[in-house]
């Protein structure tokens, strides 16, 4: 009772300011209860802050208000306890001399200490061998995302996170150094507590179904040796994410809440309707009849986007297992109108201990429910293609009163659909549900505490539900009476992982040795089923012929894994690391089924040496050296290397007699499709001046991909598709990374940190084993080609002639060898890829008192993208339904559409830009509500502020430049938090 | 009780490890699809063999093949022009197409792709599997015949590579999975389909007696007279003396014209046994958009009162040039001239605007007795005409050419009796009737020329034709547009052939592009 008395006192607002003095309370030795308050160097309070007796392994973690109170045993012999929190210089603490605590620990700048998560175990960061990045919750963006991967966009060097649509609860794509594979997957591997988790499973995506509010921490393996132990999975790159877990005591509430805003940015610049009349007018004529409307389909389509999320998270300790449990909603409209996106996600984490902790037990459960309407999106395309002279409505309510191109009413596949009707007239519904869970056991043995045996057993399973259903008078759908497509189930997913570790660690302090070893297996099946449906009129009446001959489909794979790892520290100077994998994967024939991977690293704290141990400028100074094999197999069809038949449906019949018969095509395979394996080399320094109040790194990596797989072009006749699945031979990434924090202002009212990161990538096809090595090479598709000496999937054009106005005249290309004609021998190799070479993101943080300001840049340059709209009159007078014109027109003046026009380099742009993605702003009231009790802050933040760009297409960023994806809208977002 | 559950705890932990360490889960790797038949599975019957051989000849009825090898046949002649430049086929009217150009690579693709299937076919039809399989006698000798079949359209498809393309890629059943094929020269190829068809003469069904859709005797015979007639165009030597020796096998089997030249393209039009040699079938339960709906709807103007289906895709016109060659430009003389007038102009002023030219309604989705036939699939919009790949009127027009043409083994008082069954047919409704007859005068190269005109108009033949009388390119025969002049004008004589797509020239180092391009 007394004690509360004193915590209301020292907790109320005019209290607040004297805040920096001694709590103390009555604190008796033997059999006592030893109470505290445990603050940072603002005399903020640290929730979560370990407080452990000293040789003992009694210890608690203080509360949301930075309390704590540990029961000390009568048998207790140690009189000193250390306070320690991630990032924070840890302190010991004599009972001695203080009966009662208040304990005010300062920032650790240089967070060396930290610990770090690198894939079957833990690491201090300042014995990291390899190269890694971690960002966790404190470093996040302080603005409200949607998305996981928005918490640390332009956070981390080299790792380049790109939105991939604009679509209510779409992801992003996250490349890591430039990507090093072609056709297969260029995603990181996502480990998410433990469960390592495949991309898109239904919905968005996975890390769309994680609520951003319940990540503790983001992990990136970047280089070979970090990665390495995770073998085949992780030529791309390893991302770990945890979330948040219970603290020892006291319930703690947390209630987030906020309201986003969104806009589309730009519109593709097509011609307006007055325009549109004129060049119509020019040309004589049009193919189909001009409206005497003006509208402005793109103005139709797009609204403004709601969007509110609600997270309430509660965490404590029941009975003494820590338990954290939070629940999320969110309910967005997306920018294309009739889209919305609801999520309803719910987590659950128990970390009890046992036996004197010597068993730890780790159980997540994750859920999430999505309840998605897809806005056919279609009509993006269409609304910058529609006839801006046409109305959207008209009277008659044939189709329901949309405006449709009726002359084609018998046929309506060649007219051109309303794209508003497109959105209102059809529905598609997706719903899944969706569960990730995993209990790990750390057992440490009793006799040998020094041997830890960890097991994790983990489960990923969904199942989906799909609608899509077009009215009767759906004017495409009209003469088939509309249609329903109803599939429930429509996938259930079922992955299944089984991983089991010893792990052995010695402190061998005589000869100023500790060493580690870890080695394990691993065991990952995933299993998903398709179902498949008939489909109905919208009167109910089933198609003839639309029964699926199979009912549903399995795809499935699986991965076995052995692994091993050696972790060795010389008088904490010198460190090695070096590891082992062995992986085979169901996606390759017997022989080529076992892929082996290893990786050495060493590393040399030059700060610990004698000579400069006692400097006062250089705080840190590590050189890195790593060296490993890593593997991919991921994003690669399941059973591609067998042959086989596969059952055309049932209204694909063909006839002999009379009799007609299902058909079956085989379908294209290689059965030496082998694993895909990169080989990289790592240099890397960390640096920490003054105190680490300035401090980053510098890596220069070359990543050898060799039996590189790629969707190449082949010879026709070879296979069962002009299109196959290839090792087609080995790509360089050769780069360097610079990342730079630095805090110049640092005091009580006001501290300003910057980070600043930089990476320049060089890809390039180094040997090609399939095809032709000399010539042009092979090529991903019409434009794209992969020659040795050139970045991957670099263009190859046409070099476009102009006229002395410097306009472009149509379909003439430079006849570069002079033989008369214009073929491919004209065209060239433009040394132009998709591939930025140089990345860089920027991010500042200011606090001044209770006030938060936030800005992020990111910039890519030397960054291609090939945009061709229509900008010839062959849209208006030779497509069945005329068609707008963007407003390139008006530099081209085309009027053919001729065929060579399509290969030239008038259309590749420099889409080097520069993105302000956030600006934000929040004021943290602190616990000053509610008699102190209640925390509140504010924040309002801008995301996708601007972009300066030369390009023309609507986004530099978007996939390969796509015109006709979702647009990724600006965002205004007010959010309120509220702590108790 | 503390301890020994720790125990227990431990030893179960310890159990549940090295289990799974040293369980044999390596069998987990051995993954098969579900849905998907492996070769053994699906050739383990005749049935399966058989189903292999239907789903090879479904592609075409399936792949583009069709509708754009008829495209390339016609579009660029004076038969059609296309008003929506449909997959960029505008440029085949204009004779202009270049390596680049996306019309040209859909035949090339879809002929190549069958090659393909029929050599797998062939691999899966070999001696040594057949055997290996357990198949002998009887069943062994009909997966013989069915393989015989597969070579027959490879034998097709490589004709008309050849006919399009000039010196085609060569993928054979040996080269299937492993190399790149090589290129094969014109001539060359023709040889290799000589021997081809020659061999496979005897194991094909005698004429007549296979299922509909099948190829027999017949057919291969037809194929080596269409061939034999080209002769000259692909290696410069004449060879009409094979042709009339081909021709004659055809008829000497009892072959006759159908009654109706209005039947010929029905959707009952497997009804005409009599006249088909080989087609590719279609119903319409079936849903294909490159099928014989192109050739109802494809008609500029036709109502769907008359073709059956629904109105006009407004896709193709004759040019002018092609009315001038009937009596008049309706049945009232010749009831071959099918000519769709109503609301279209005669002359092609413009070639996009789709009421210039006249069409045809020769392609009707309807019953001999004029009932329509009852849709059933999900579009209402799919034909159930079967093409003919080859019929004996072709056939009595390659006879007759190669008498007068100087080949050997004919004579041109049967050359004319067959011309005259023709045109019997074509101005009485009867094959025997004289009301249309010619005189044996009559009877001369440019005859035959515009009779093939007449007879065969949009059945895919008149690029083939216009090239053996070296009209395509040259300045003796102007059309409307031809080489994008309104009258007319000609045109490099490299567009007698097409080139082979940049696609495949730079995916398959073994191919040379053809002279001209």
């Amino acid at each position: 009772m007394i004690k509360n008395k004193l915590i209301n006192k020292l907790f109320t607002p005019n209290k607040l300011n004297c805040f920096t003095l001694f709590y103390l309370v009555p604190f008796l030795f033997f059999g006592q209860t030893l109470t505290g308050v445990v603050t940072d160097e603002l005399n903020q309070p640290l929730p979560g802050a370990s407080v452990l007796l000293k040789g003992t392994s009694i210890g608690t973690v203080t509360d949301f208000d930075g309390q704590f109170s540990l029961d000390i045993p009568i048998s207790n012999s140690s009189n000193i306890i250390i306070i320690s929190y991630i990032g924070y210089v840890t302190k010991e603490i004599s009972l001695k001399n203080f009966n009662n605590l208040i304990v005010a620990l300062s920032e650790d700048i240089s967070t060396l200490d930290e610990v770090v998560l690198i894939g079957y175990g833990t690491q201090k960061k300042k014995d990291l061998t390899g190269s890694v990045a971690s960002v966790s919750s404190k470093d996040f963006q302080k603005v409200p995302v949607t998305n996981v991967e928005g918490l640390i966009a332009n956070k981390l060097p080299g790792v380049q996170i790109t939105p991939t649509s604009g679509k209510p609860g779409a992801g992003s794509s996250i490349l890591i150094r430039g990507g090093s594979s072609l056709s297969a997957t260029n995603d990181p591997l996502f480990i998410i507590d433990g469960v390592p988790i495949e991309g898109f499973n239904g919905g968005p995506g996975f890390l769309s179904q994680l609520n951003p509010n319940d990540i503790e921490s983001f992990t990136v393996l970047k280089d070979a040796s970090a990665a390495a132990i995770y073998g085949s999975r992780a030529s791309n790159g390893v991302v770990i994410i945890t979330t948040k877990k219970g603290s020892q005591d006291g319930l703690q509430i947390n209630i987030s809440s906020n309201t986003r805003v969104s806009t589309i940015i730009k519109k593709a610049s097509v011609l307006t309707a007055d325009q549109y009349r004129e060049v119509v007018n020019d040309l004589g004529f049009s193919r189909t009849p001009l409206g005497n409307a003006s509208t402005d389909w793109q103005d139709e389509i797009y609204q403004i986007g709601f969007a509110s999320e609600h997270n309430i998270s509660l965490s404590g300790a029941f009975k003494s297992i820590p338990y954290r449990a939070s629940v999320g909603y969110l309910d967005q409209n997306g920018n294309l109108k009739t889209g919305r996106y609801e999520r309803l996600t719910a987590l659950l984490n128990l970390s009890p201990k046992f036996f004197d902790n010597h068993l730890k037990i780790d159980l997540n459960l994750k859920g999430s429910f999505e309840d998605e309407r897809i806005a056919n999106e279609n009509a993006l395309w269409t609304s910058t293609a529609f006839d801006p002279t046409q109305p959207v409505y008209v009277e008659d309510q044939t189709y329901g009163g949309y405006f449709q191109y009726t002359q084609f009413a018998d046929n309506p596949a060649i007219a051109l659909i309303n794209p508003i009707s497109m959105l209102n007239q059809v529905n598609r519904n997706n719903r899944n549900k969706r569960s990730v869970g995993n209990i790990q056991l750390d057992y440490s043995l009793h006799f040998l505490p020094d041997l830890h045996i960890n097991v994790n057993a983990g489960y990923d399973i969904s199942r989906g539900e799909f609608s899509d259903s077009a009215q009767a008078n759906y004017f495409p759908s009209d003469l088939s009476g509309g249609y329903i497509y109803f599939a429930d189930p429509s996938r259930e997913v079922k992955n299944l992982l089984f991983e089991s570790y010893l792990f052995y660690s010695k402190d061998i302090e005589s000869i100023k040795s500790k060493f580690d070893i870890t080695a394990g297996y691993s065991y990952n099946d995933f299993l998903t089923t398709n179902y498949f449906y008939p489909t109905y009129r919208a009167d109910g009446v089933k198609f003839p012929n639309s029964d699926p001959v199979f009912p549903f489909d399995k795809p499935s794979h699986s991965i076995i894994s052995f692994y091993g790892r050696f972790n060795y520290n010389y008088d904490s100077k010198y460190l090695l690391t070096a590891s082992l994998r062995r992986d085979g994967s169901s996606r390759f024939a017997e022989d080529n089924r076992w892929g082996l991977f290893p990786s050495v690293a060493l590393a040399w704290k030059i700060n610990e040496e004698n000579f400069l141990k006692d400097s006062k400028t250089l705080s840190n100074l590590k050189l890195r050296l790593s060296y490993g094999v890593t593997g991919q197999q991921d994003g690669i069809a399941n059973y591609y290397y067998q042959t086989g038949y596969n059952t055309g449906s049932l209204n694909n019949q063909y006839t002999f007699g009379d009799t007609s018969y299902t058909t079956v095509s085989p379908q294209a395979f290689n059965p030496d499709l082998k694993w895909e394996q990169t080989e990289s080399f790592n240099i890397g320094f960390d640096f920490g001046f003054i105190d680490n109040r300035i401090s980053g790194s510098i890596d220069l990596y070359k990543k050898d991909t060799k039996d590189l797989l790629n969707l190449t072009t082949v010879p026709l006749g070879v296979n069962f598709s002009n299109q196959l699945l290839l090792n087609i031979g080995t790509m360089e990434n050769k780069g360097i990374e610079f990342n730079l924090n630095a805090s110049p202002i640092k005091n009580d009212n006001l501290s300003w940190d910057i980070n600043f990161n930089a990476t320049y990538n060089e890809n390039k096809i180094t040997k090609l084993t399939n095809g032709n090595d000399e010539g042009v090479g092979l090529f991903s598709d019409a434009t794209l080609v992969n020659t040795v000496g050139f970045p991957r999937n670099t263009f190859y054009l046409y070099h476009q002639v102009y006229n002395s106005d410097g306009m472009p005249i149509e379909g003439q290309m430079l006849d570069v060898n002079n033989d008369g004609m214009i073929n491919a021998d004209d065209r060239y190799i433009t040394n132009k890829s998709t591939l930025p070479r140089y990345l860089f993101g920027f991010s500042t943080n200011v606090q001044y008192k209770k006030w938060n300001f936030n800005a992020s840049f990111h910039a890519n340059l030397d960054h291609y993208l090939f945009f061709q709209p229509y900008n010839s009159t062959v849209a208006i007078t030779d497509f069945q339904v005329s068609q707008n014109l963007n407003t390139l027109y008006y530099d081209t003046l085309f009027r053919f559409n001729d065929d060579a026009q399509r290969y030239s380099d008038f259309y590749l742009q420099n889409a080097s830009f520069l993105r302000m993605d956030n600006l934000s702003i929040g004021y943290n009231f602190g616990k000053t509500l509610v008699k102190s009790k209640l925390g509140l802050g504010l924040n309002f933040s801008i995301q996708n502020v601007f972009t300066i760009t030369n390009y023309t297409g609507l986004d530099p960023e978007a996939i390969r430049g796509s015109e006709n994806g979702y647009p990724v809208p600006r965002v205004y977002a007010l959010g309120v938090n509220f702590d108790f | 009780m503390k301890k020994i559950r720790q125990n227990r705890f431990l030893r179960m932990m310890f159990l549940l490890a090295l289990a799974l360490y040293f369980n044999s889960c390596t069998d987990d790797l051995e993954k098969t699809p579900e849905n998907v038949t492996t070769s053994d599975k699906q050739f383990n019957s005749v049935e399966g063999y058989k189903q292999g051989l239907v789903s090879v000849y479904s592609n075409l009825a399936y792949s583009t093949f069709l509708r754009f090898y008829w495209s390339m046949q016609e579009y660029t002649t004076d038969m059609a022009v296309s008003t929506w430049n449909d997959g960029g086929d505008g440029i085949y009217h204009e004779l202009a197409w270049s390596a680049d150009s996306p019309a040209i690579t859909n035949v090339y693709n879809a002929a190549i792709n069958m090659i393909t299937l029929c050599n797998n076919y062939i691999n899966e039809a070999s001696p040594d599997k057949v055997s290996a399989r357990g198949f002998s006698g009887s069943e062994a000798n009909q997966i013989e015949q069915f393989k015989s079949e597969a070579r027959f359209l490879r034998a097709y498809c490589f004709w008309i590579l050849m006919d399009c393309y000039g010196n085609p890629p060569f993928p054979t059943e040996e080269t299937l999975g492993t190399t790149a094929p090589s290129q094969i020269q014109r001539a060359d190829l023709f040889d290799f389909l000589e021997n081809e068809l020659t061999d496979i003469e005897s194991i094909l069904a005698d004429p007549g007696t296979n299922e509909w859709g099948r190829p027999d005797k017949a057919a291969a015979w037809a194929l080596l007279a269409r061939m034999y007639v080209n002769a000259k165009v692909y290696t410069g030597q004449e060879h009409y003396t094979e042709a009339i020796t081909y021709s004659n096998r055809i008829i000497d089997e009892g072959y006759a014209l159908e009654d109706r030249y209005e039947w010929l393209m029905l959707g009952d039009n497997n009804l005409n046994t009599n006249e088909f040699i080989w087609t590719i079938n279609y119903d319409n339960t079936n849903i294909t958009w490159y099928s014989t709906n192109f050739l109802a709807l494809g008609p500029a103007g036709v109502p769907g009162s008359i073709n059956g289906m629904s109105s006009s895709w407004q896709a193709f016109r004759f040019t002018q040039q092609v009315p001038a060659l009937f009596p008049t430009a309706d049945t009232s003389i010749d009831k071959r001239a099918m000519f769709y007038t109503n609301g279209q102009n005669l002359e092609v002023n413009s070639i996009t605007t789709s009421t210039d030219g006249y069409s045809a309604y020769k392609y009707r989705n309807k019953k001999r007795d004029g009932s329509p036939i009852e849709q059933n699939n999900n579009f209402g919009n799919i034909s159930d005409i079967d093409f003919p790949v080859f019929r004996l009127a072709e056939i009595y027009l390659i006879y007759a050419e190669s008498v007068l043409r100087g080949g050997t083994g004919g004579n041109l008082t049967l050359a004319l009796d067959y011309v005259n069954k023709i045109r019997g047919r074509a101005y009485a409704n009867d094959p025997s009737s004289t009301l249309g007859n010619i005189t044996s005068t009559q009877l001369t190269l440019d005859f035959i020329l515009d009779e093939r005109a007449r007879e065969l108009y949009w059945e895919a033949h008149r690029r083939t034709d216009l090239i053996r009388y070296n009209r395509l390119t040259t300045g003796d025969y102007l059309w409307a547009w031809k080489g994008n002049a309104e009258a007319g004008r000609a045109v490099d004589d490299k567009y007698n052939l097409f080139p082979i797509p940049t696609s495949d020239l730079l995916a398959n180092p073994n191919l040379q592009q053809i002279e001209g391009f």
